[in-house]
């Protein structure tokens, strides 16, 4: 298709500024955050679909990035339904997301998480 | 002295008949034979009309909305940003080592972007992704400058904003160098590129929305 040949490239940015951003957190998380913030401005423009799970590790006030173990807690509240809440610790603000599997029908690339050899042991 | 003003009067001084007080219905014929009088061009039918039906609107009032509040709660005021987002040399560990990490990153995705080395020809199509690729974590030179004091610096781009770089040096650094006026060269296995700087000045998320179209010259 020619429509994703002008988004791969795009999105292959974006996707190397996420992974830059989980490689700079240990060092220091406010560089993770300007890249972060990038990546959505980016994004923003020119109006592409990022995948959810992508979406909910940048938290979408302060855009840092949410690492269950360093960033944000993860929590689970139960009910009928049980719910994840993610809090990112540094601006205190919490999403809540239903435990759902996603068969989304990913037609277009998405940008992808880190390699786990990537990032720095 | 007020007490002395607010007492009623004593009964000696009402008795007289200029303070006799008004009965109400003596009052509203009172009031009725006043506004007569002064609506001289008016029909007595319609003065009734206008005293019985329409309201006289004395003072008005507009709530106030308090929309305000509500827009806080989900933005940032900008002080609250400058104090959070900017990269503060907090340990001052932040070595060059450690950046060029991530500089290998970065070469691995500049070659995934370009689909190999230097395929002969298509100067152009590198030149072109790389107008929309993104530079964090590029070694960068600073080449020409109208100000001397900037050629020859070198580095890793950490951060760009909308008029400048910051660079971290090999002496860990960080040089704040503004990109107008400068060209920065860029150099990927062998393939050198110049940036200039004059014609970048946007932030990074806007360069990758940008058609850049050639006005006026190139050079310093």
């Amino acid at each position: 298709m020619a429509a994703p040949v002008r988004d791969r490239e795009a999105l292959q940015r974006l996707s190397f500024l996420f992974q830059a951003a989980h490689w700079v957190f240990p060092h220091s998380p406010a560089l993770a955050r300007f890249y972060c913030s990038t990546q959505r401005g980016a994004a923003r423009r020119l109006v592409l679909r990022l995948a959810p799970s992508v979406k909910r590790a940048v938290c979408r006030r302060c855009c840092s990035l949410l690492l269950p173990g360093a960033g944000g807690s993860l929590r689970l509240r139960g009910g009928g339904q049980p719910r994840t809440v993610l809090r990112c610790r540094s601006c205190g603000r919490s999403r809540r997301y239903l435990c759902q599997q996603e068969p989304r029908p990913l037609g277009e690339a998405t940008p992808m998480g880190p390699a786990p050899e990537d990032s720095p042991a | 002295m007020e007490a002395q003003l607010y007492r009623r009067l004593p009964p000696e001084e009402m008795g007289q008949p200029r303070l006799q007080p008004q009965r109400p219905e003596e009052a509203k014929a009172f009031v009725n034979a006043f506004l007569k009088r002064s609506m001289p061009k008016k029909k007595d039918e319609a003065i009734q009309d206008i005293l019985t039906r329409k309201a006289v609107v004395l003072e008005h009032y507009s709530k106030k909305k308090t929309k305000q509040k509500r827009k806080k709660l989900k933005g940032f005021t900008a002080k609250q940003r400058r104090e959070m987002h900017l990269f503060e040399i907090e340990p001052k560990q932040q070595r060059y080592a450690i950046f060029l990490q991530l500089h290998e990153l970065w070469k691995q995705y500049i070659r995934d972007l370009c689909h190999g080395l230097k395929p002969d020809a298509q100067p152009h199509m590198i030149q072109g992704k790389l107008l929309k690729a993104d530079l964090h974590g590029a070694i960068v030179t600073v080449t020409k400058s109208k100000c001397p004091s900037y050629v020859g610096i070198t580095g890793i781009i950490l951060q760009e904003f909308k008029h400048v770089f910051k660079i971290i040096t090999e002496e860990d650094k960080l040089k704040v160098v503004p990109k107008l006026n400068n060209i920065f060269s860029l150099e990927i296995d062998g393939f050198v590129s110049y940036i200039y700087g004059s014609k970048f000045q946007l932030r990074a998320s806007e360069r990758s929305a940008k058609k850049f179209k050639l006005k006026g010259t190139i050079d310093l």
